[in-house]
């Protein structure tokens, strides 16, 4: 009796211990994080043919890659190490992360979220139903202009609803970072505004 | 292979194929990264323009030109060992100056600020070279997308080979968008990024962009090399 409780703790355990000795899973999301910084390095570092820990010009002479080699190659001799590689690529990882305002406050808004593989950009706040959501559901063009006279409402409604600051904070929210330069200024708000059409 | 390895023998060869990667440079010559594919997204024209030759500034025989800063893009699609692909049929889409693709569920309710004649979609068949070129507009802001985009598809033999995007090198708008933040890779973001450069004494503003394509798989092959 006592053997066999004994033998089926050892099996529980060893179920345990295997569930725990997975491999790891993909690295964590979130900019900047330190796993795709690692995978760049090594990625890189391939090309380092005689294998000296640098990469010169010549080893790494794909002509694409050139802004990122003078961006990285902070004392310009001509050659990028394994640590100027880490301090670059750490801090262009960190200012993509900080820019789409990592924390609850999530990737930036404006607009319908087109997001690529593992980009999804949510809806900015607001929006009844994004972009995507309509195509995936197929709306007939009826549909979709009573939805467009909803959202219409709902935008009215919602701006008289917010007081001039929170609605400043919202848009503030949505565009960090400085303005583009003039000429073709981006329609799009972190509250969202609709442009009328001209 | 003795027993005793079984139970471990998918990371042993994981292990393995890893070192076999990285001292490939001993076998041969370290291959070029592949173009990494990204989003169609929602805009591939539904129903193709009549003019969809490789300059989408003028359309047909209209006189009147896009509005937009001209741009005269060329590039090569090449394979992962750096040879040309010849045949290759490279299209390219993007939105107009005022932010309006050339498809029904964009110009439709566009219809008033959609640029008419900017062409929208281009595209060009490649020669030995492995060359392409076009002429466009500098890609513009899109609501929703704040890092200016030109998409492309490559295409051979009626297969599509890669569908992919390129942005801005420097645009501030890069850093807000979610499509480039996507590409966890920073390696990778650097391969879906050109330059613009403004063409010396060019009395219109027009700029030059270079753009290569290299393909992960050579067209050619069935399995990975």
């Amino acid at each position: 009796m006592l053997r066999r409780f004994l033998m089926a703790g050892g099996v529980l355990t060893c179920a345990a211990a295997a569930l725990v000795a997975q491999p790891p899973g993909p690295p964590p999301r979130g900019g900047g994080s330190g796993g795709s910084v690692d995978g760049s390095i090594e990625r890189l570092m391939a090309f380092d043919a005689n294998k000296d820990g640098k990469l010169s010009k010549e080893e790494l002479n794909d002509e694409r890659l050139t802004a990122l080699f003078e961006r990285v190659d902070a004392n310009k001799d001509g050659s990028v190490t394994k640590e100027e590689l880490t301090v670059q690529l750490t801090k262009e990882a960190a200012a993509l992360g900080a820019n789409r305002g990592g924390g609850p406050g999530g990737p930036g808004f404006g607009g319908p979220g087109f997001g690529g593989p593992g980009g999804f950009v949510p809806p900015a706040p607001g929006t009844i139903l994004p972009q995507f959501l309509q195509d995936e559901l197929r709306l007939s063009d009826e549909q979709k202009k009573q939805l467009s006279d909803l959202q219409k409402e709902v935008d009215t409604k919602l701006a008289q609803i917010l007081n001039r600051e929170q609605r400043q904070q919202l848009n503030e929210m949505g565009n960090r970072g400085p303005r583009g330069p003039g000429g073709n200024r981006p329609p799009e708000d972190g509250f969202r505004q609709r442009r009328p059409p001209q | 292979m003795s027993d005793l390895f079984l139970p471990d023998r998918r990371m042993f060869l994981g292990t393995l194929g890893a070192a076999l990667f990285t001292t490939r440079g001993l076998f041969a010559e370290q291959l070029m990264l592949p173009t990494p594919p990204l989003t169609e997204g929602p805009f591939y024209p539904d129903k193709m323009p009549l003019d969809r030759d490789n300059d989408l500034i003028l359309i047909s025989d209209s006189t009147t030109p896009a509005v937009g800063e001209i741009t005269h893009l060329t590039g090569r699609v090449l394979n992962a060992n750096g040879s040309p692909v010849k045949d290759a049929t490279v299209e390219i889409w993007q939105c107009d100056a005022n932010a309006v693709y050339l498809h029904t569920r964009d110009s439709g309710p566009k219809a008033a600020q959609q640029d008419k004649h900017f062409q929208g979609f281009g595209h060009f068949t490649t020669g030995s070279t492995g060359e392409y070129r076009f002429r466009t507009i500098k890609p513009v802001p899109y609501p929703g997308r704040p890092a200016p985009h030109i998409h492309f598809k490559v295409k051979k033999g009626g297969r599509d080979l890669l569908t992919s995007q390129f942005m801005v090198r420097g645009h501030e708008g890069n850093l807000r968008d979610g499509v480039f933040a996507g590409v966890r890779d920073l390696v990778d973001r650097e391969l879906i990024l050109a330059d613009f450069v403004p063409v010396k004494d060019s009395k219109i503003g027009e700029h030059k962009c270079h753009f290569d394509i290299v393909l992960g798989r050579t067209p050619d092959e069935g399995a990975r090399s």
